[in-house]
This record gives structure tokens, sequence and C-alpha cells, in this order.
């Protein structure tokens, strides 16, 4: 089956913020460097750490990321966010706190309209986040 | 368990933009105007109602969700990209061939170093796509 997943473009820092994101969102990390690429020989020695594709998984949570950067350089947006589904608030909250530690908390956790628990945060990266948990604490869990 | 999917934002075209979503890449779009919370759409100029507040588009393992309410302007960056793996070549070639009209083709269809087949564009609203499709 196809699958649709979040690809993230670093300039040189994608260790660095797969790390955070590993730190914050707990899953395996794994990452491919130029040197250990084929293109190894034909980029400066200086490109030899940078990260050609990095994959963390948790789960069904996978994000994905990489140094390479186009032609037209990295240009920040704010039209693709990150929406993080969780299964209960406490969860939610805790990715919220991590997630935005030295970044913004533009919008804190709260009860939407719709019943869900719901807020966004752009993090020390600059990628937008938004939490979203419709789980509703304080309904009884059924009997076995 | 948590799970993590793009959400892409609009200005007043995302109905648009969610059917072109689902011409290219099938499934079910469900749709939800401000005009459809009227509680909300008290709160808000008369010509936002036909608006979409939430859709979601899901196809398989893809889901895509997308709105028109933006707590800033839209601004179109290439930071994050919406990347599909692909389960079979006629699936890239059909996905890419689709979301590629009236945009840009970034990287052409290539079978690359990984044992993939791969590319990238840009499509006709500004949004990123990367593609591939792992080779047995």
């Amino acid at each position: 089956m196809s699958v649709i997943h979040s690809y993230l473009t670093f300039n040189g820092n994608c260790r660095e913020a797969m790390e955070f994101y590993q730190d914050c969102l707990g899953g395996e990390l794994s990452f491919q460097t130029i040197g250990e690429s084929p293109m190894a020989e034909e980029m400066p020695p200086p490109l030899k750490e940078s990260i050609v594709h990095a994959t963390l998984t948790r789960g069904p949570l996978v994000l994905l990321a990489s140094d390479m950067v186009s032609d037209k350089g990295l240009i920040k947006g704010n039209a693709v966010s990150l929406l993080l589904q969780c299964h209960s608030e406490e969860e939610a909250k805790e990715y919220y706190t991590k997630l935005s530690a030295g970044g913004q908390a533009t919008h804190p956790m709260e009860k939407g309209f719709w019943g869900a628990v719901f807020g966004d945060l752009t993090d020390k990266y600059g990628n937008q986040w938004l939490l979203h948990c419709t789980h509703q604490k304080n309904i009884p869990h059924e009997k076995d | 368990m948590a799970k993590l999917n793009p959400y892409v934002s609009f200005s007043g075209n995302c109905r648009e933009a969610m059917q072109f979503y689902k011409q290219c890449l099938g499934g079910e779009l469900v749709l939800q105007t401000v005009g459809e919370m009227p509680a909300m759409a008290a709160k808000m100029p008369p010509e936002m109602k036909d608006h979409i507040l939430h859709s979601s588009l899901t196809s398989g393992g893809i889901t895509i969700m997308a709105s028109d309410l933006n707590r800033n302007k839209p601004v179109e960056g290439n930071t994050v990209h919406l990347c599909i793996n692909c389960d079979s070549d006629e699936e890239i070639n059909h996905f890419f061939t689709g979301l590629s009209a009236g945009g840009t083709i970034t990287e052409a269809l290539t079978k690359m170093p990984w044992g993939g087949k791969y590319g990238s564009l840009t499509d006709q609203y500004g949004k990123h796509w990367v593609f591939n499709f792992q080779m047995g």
C-alpha cells in the first residue's frame, strides 16, 4: 500500500534536528551521510557529514529528512504543517512541551469547539506542528 | 500510538486543490465548510462561509489533510515535502503524471543508486512532492 510521509529539508543541521525530534517523540533514528553514499567522491570533504537521508520511526509515526537542498536554496514557509495525532491528552501535552522548547508556543493546548484537544507550535528549527487528540479523558473504559 | 500526517494550508482554494489531489491519488474526500459550523460562521465574514474548515483525503495508506483557515497568511516554502512511497511502477508513474499537470517537474522519475525510482515536482498550488518506488 502506498503511504505518505512528511519530508523535511535542513541545511547541515539535519542530524541535530532529527536527534531533537527523537528526544521529543521517541522511536528509532537512522542516518545515511554523504560520506557513506556513492556520491562521496564527488562531494567536497566538508560535506561528508551531511545527511543524505534520515528516518525516524516509531510505530506508525514516520518522519523523513535530509540536508540535500535544491538549487533554489531553503525557503521557509508555513503552508505545510506536521499534524501529530495523539492518543491521550497527557501524551499531547508532553509532546507539546518538548517540541516547543526553544521554539514558539504559538497556541498552547486547549479544548477545541469540535471536542478535541488541540494546539500548535513552531519548533526551534522553524517547522510548524499541530497537535491533536480526540481521546476523551473522562469517558470510562468499557469492561473487558 | 501517535501518528504524523502532513497538514496543508490554502487561501480559499482548498476545495479545488483537494479535488485535484483526489483525481490524482484516488480515495475518499471529506470537506467541511465554515458555513456548516454555524457557531464559527457567525464570527466570520459571510464570504468565508464556503471556505474549508477541514478536509481529508484518504486513499489506502495515504492521508492528506488541509484547510483554508490559517492564523497567518500561508507562505509557500520548500522545507517540507509531501513524500509518497509508492507500491508499484504503474502507481508512481500515474501519481507523478497526474500531480505534475500545471506544475513543474523538478526531478523527472529516474532510477536511483538506492534501487528506487524517484522524482520530485512542485504542483500547480505550489506544494512540493517527492515520490519513491523501491524496486524489488
